[in-house]
């Protein structure tokens, strides 16, 4: 299954959390206490539970009206944002919290990333429904206040995740990202190409918008969900160093796109987002790997419920993943342990120009080579790579006949 | 790649069910309005009277060459027509429904043997249709407690087997002749699971080279190394039915491409043309048809003419047939390994096709010897490819590209 023995992680189902609530709404992962944290909005509470018991820790803790987003802020204090402009800071696991006004009702739109923190400096910021208009908040000074991005104003903010070394990426409706930092500053932007074509059909006077829904990085590489409700939704992802489209697929669902967890090991947790009208679907969970190998699935895991699937996220720490399923008030829990070791690596072409990297693992005989990475990046570049594989690597730099060249094989 | 759409549209009541193809027509079966048979040329042009056949028609196949094969998912009958006539004889001894619509092809059949199989709505069964007008029940047993949901012909590449590849609802690919002597079965992954999947329906197949591709109601796709059985790949691409997930990605495929599209309404409809028996499946293209409520009902394709035909769920939108040009089959290409110049040597060839960044594979990995120069390596037709000749053993090597 997937390419057997190499750099995979394994899915297996550990248990089910029965939350109480048939209104769950979000959920984030405390990787110092191994705790899943909810919020629901049947009546407005932050919930706890432990990953490795499944059972609940403290109480059901009174947060803001209609939460609907719940994120770490730092390693000691849950973030819950809602449809009023009062954020809540609850400190994880006494349950203490601290009210602060100041913010902007949380945007709408269900099944994105409205949410994402920086916690190492303790600064969150929230996707508002005000275009173009962060909220930014800082839980070391219980701080908050509003940041503009320097946008068009008829493209909204749909999702947000942070990246590391103090940067987010947004998504936009119109395709667009552009990765800012906590004052709103602009570093880079790309836009996802569509790669396919539109034939003749009877939709084509609508302007044909797509907009991201979901988004995971790492490394570098940015793995996206697309939504749509007049275009075919697709995923795809992209060397974020050059903003080069690597693969898509298609994947249809009804305008909600495909959930992801945050990345552990090159890995994610995904689901398709079926609202209620479809939540007969009987969801199944797969962990999908975005980077290496191609764009595949590795576990499939069937739930065997039509509970429409809301969020889902891993503790990188202890390999536990959680799925939140609402309608049925369940959290899934699963395990995801790695099965080779790993090591980092660093590409490079002359001069540190742009250029293509193919490596391609020729381990399991001639006749059997399957390709580990293909990408435009930009020079130098480091990655993970499986120990004791041994690999093709051919560099190119420029096209056509001006092309140059470099082919090696070394085993790692 | 998939090129130059052409559209046939009639009334808006008519569906085109299943279609048929041979080297010069396009073989269609209707329902919803008007039952009835056409025969079209590739330039789309009708070329028969309407032909009024069975109610609710499901399936259409030429088990000869002049005689095609229709099935129904309402009537308990079977139509066998002359192609070249245009007569019609209604067959309703030993005859039964197919399994349903929303899935791939319900009747298949093979022609040097002169017999169709059939889906049939009724658990452990297959309906046998022969060229002699015969229509008659097989039961393998791997088919107990379920139905077939869809049916191909498992072509070899080193003649006709005369086999066929049984996709179930119940998870399962069953390969029989016709007979229903089994030769195997692939039994899809149904754990780890919180609850045992239930309508596990596989919706389309794909075979050629030894690689097997599945797809299923919960949109699962997956890869096979058929003739061990390895799970090579899978994915979670398209989605299955709306409510229960009785329907999913239909897929058609010829000489190692398979043509993917949605099943469900209200998604776009897209299309994804994908090479499956190479060391990493690649996505070549991905189309989006822009069909607001329909679907993909059927696709069919043509490796003789490199026609490529779509089938849709209404004709109130898009269309109900669309073919496109597709480049299929292969090709070769000559190596000649010389170092120096004019000194031929051994050597290892590694040919990568090369479909864009983010999307290359290895096609080929072989080693040339000296006396067998110049040395013909096939490819596939229309395809970009960066090809590496490693000699010394491996100390030296050179690399160009080329397009086939």
């Amino acid at each position: 299954m997937g390419y057997p023995g190499v750099h995979k992680l394994m899915l297996s189902y550990d248990g089910t959390i029965d939350t109480g609530s048939l209104t769950l709404r979000d959920c984030c992962t405390d990787e110092t206490n191994n705790l899943a944290i909810i919020v629901e909005s049947g009546t407005n509470t932050l919930r706890m539970f432990n990953l490795s018991s499944l059972s609940q820790v403290g109480s059901n803790y009174s947060v803001t009206a209609a939460p609907y987003a719940v994120i770490m802020i730092n390693s000691a204090s849950a973030l819950v944002a809602g449809s009023s402009t009062t954020l809540d800071l609850v400190q994880v696991p006494s349950g203490y919290k601290t009210s602060h006004t100041g913010g902007l009702a949380l945007a709408t739109s269900t099944r994105t990333q409205r949410i994402a923190a920086d916690k190492n400096n303790s600064t969150a910021l929230i996707v508002t429904n005000t275009a173009g208009t962060l909220v930014k908040m800082v839980g070391s000074t219980a701080s908050v206040s509003q940041i503009n991005i320097d946008m068009p104003s008829n493209d909204l903010i749909q999702s947000i995740i942070f990246i590391g070394a103090g940067r987010f990426i947004i998504s936009t409706t119109s395709a667009h990202f552009y990765e800012i930092d906590s004052t709103g500053k602009i570093y880079k932007q790309a836009g996802l190409e569509r790669e396919f074509t539109s034939t003749r059909g009877t939709n084509l006077s609508s302007p044909q918008r797509i907009s991201i829904g979901m988004m995971a990085y790492n490394e570098g590489f940015l793995l996206c969900s697309v939504i749509s409700t007049t275009s075919s939704p697709f995923m795809a992802c992209l060397d974020w160093t050059t903003g080069t489209t690597l693969e898509s697929y298609p994947y249809t669902d009804v305008s909600l796109g495909t959930l992801f967890s945050n990345v552990a090991s090159g890995h994610v947790i995904a689901a398709r987002s079926a609202d209620t009208a479809n939540a007969s679907i009987h969801q199944p969970i797969v962990d999908c790997n975005f980077i290496n190998y191609g764009f595949s699935v590795d576990n499939t895991v069937f739930t065997g419920s039509a509970g429409s699937i809301v969020s889902l996220g891993i503790n990188t720490t202890n390999g536990k993943a959680w799925a939140l399923q609402e309608v049925i008030d369940d959290i899934r829990v699963f395990t995801l342990t790695a099965s080779s070791a790993t090591t980092s690596r660093t590409f490079s072409s002359p001069g540190n120009v742009d250029f293509r990297l193919m490596l391609f693992d020729l381990t399991a005989g001639q006749g059997n080579g399957k390709r580990f990475i293909d990408t435009y990046t930009t020079s130098p570049r480091s990655l993970t790579v499986p120990t004791g594989r041994t690999f093709l690597e051919v560099i190119k730099i420029g096209t056509g006949s001006d092309a140059t060249w470099d082919v090696s094989t070394y085993t790692t | 790649m998939l090129s130059n759409p052409r559209d046939i549209q009639t009334n808006s009541s008519m569906i085109f069910a299943d279609v048929a193809l041979d080297d010069s027509y396009i073989y269609v079966c209707t329902k919803s309005g008007t039952d009835s048979f056409k025969k079209f040329n590739y330039n789309l042009e009708q070329v028969n009277n309407n032909l009024t056949i069975l109610s609710s028609a499901a399936g259409i196949t030429l088990v000869t060459a002049a005689t095609a094969v229709i099935v129904s998912s309402s009537s308990n009958s079977v139509d066998f027509i002359d192609v070249n006539t245009n007569a019609r004889r209604n067959v309703t001894s030993g005859a039964n429904t197919v399994y349903g619509t929303t899935t791939g092809p319900q009747v298949t059949a093979n022609q040097e043997a002169g017999v169709a199989i059939a889906t049939r709505n009724s658990n452990g069964n297959l309906m046998k249709i022969t060229s002699g007008q015969v229509v008659s029940t097989i039961s393998p047993t791997s088919l107990s407690g379920a139905q077939a949901s869809c049916i191909i012909l498992r072509n070899s590449a080193s003649g006709d087997l005369q086999r066929w590849l049984i996709g179930t609802n119940n998870g399962k690919i069953i390969e029989i002749d016709a007979s229903a002597n089994e030769f195997g079965t692939i039994t899809l992954p149904a754990t780890p699971a919180i609850s045992a999947p239930t309508q596990y329906v596989v919706t389309g197949l794909a075979y050629y080279d030894d690689r097997l591709l599945v797809s299923t109601s919960y949109g699962l796709l997956y890869l096979y190394k058929y003739s061990t059985g390895e799970l090579l790949w899978r994915h979670f691409m398209l989605d299955g039915g709306a409510v229960a997930p009785t329907n999913g990605p239909v897929i058609a495929s010829a000489s190692g491409i398979a043509v993917i599209g949605s099943a469900r309404a209200n998604q776009g409809s897209s299309i994804t043309e994908l090479i499956f028996n190479t060391s990493n499946p690649v996505q070549t293209q991905f189309i989006n048809m822009d069909m607001s409520t329909s679907f993909f009902t059927n696709i069919r394709l043509n490796p003789f003419n490199n026609k490529a035909v779509f089938l849709s769920s209404a004709a109130s939108v898009a269309f109900q047939l669309r073919t496109f040009d597709i480049s299929l089959g292969t090709s070769s290409e000559p190596v000649d390994l010389q170092d120096p110049v004019g000194v031929r040597v051994p050597g290892r060839i590694i040919r990568i096709l090369d479909e864009g960044i983010g999307k290359s594979s290895i096609d080929l990995d072989t080693n040339v010897t000296e006396g067998t120069y110049p040395y013909y390596i096939p490819t596939r037709k229309n395809k970009t490819y960066i090809e590496i000749a490693l000699v010394n053993s491996g100390t030296k090597w050179d690399i160009r590209e080329f397009t086939s």
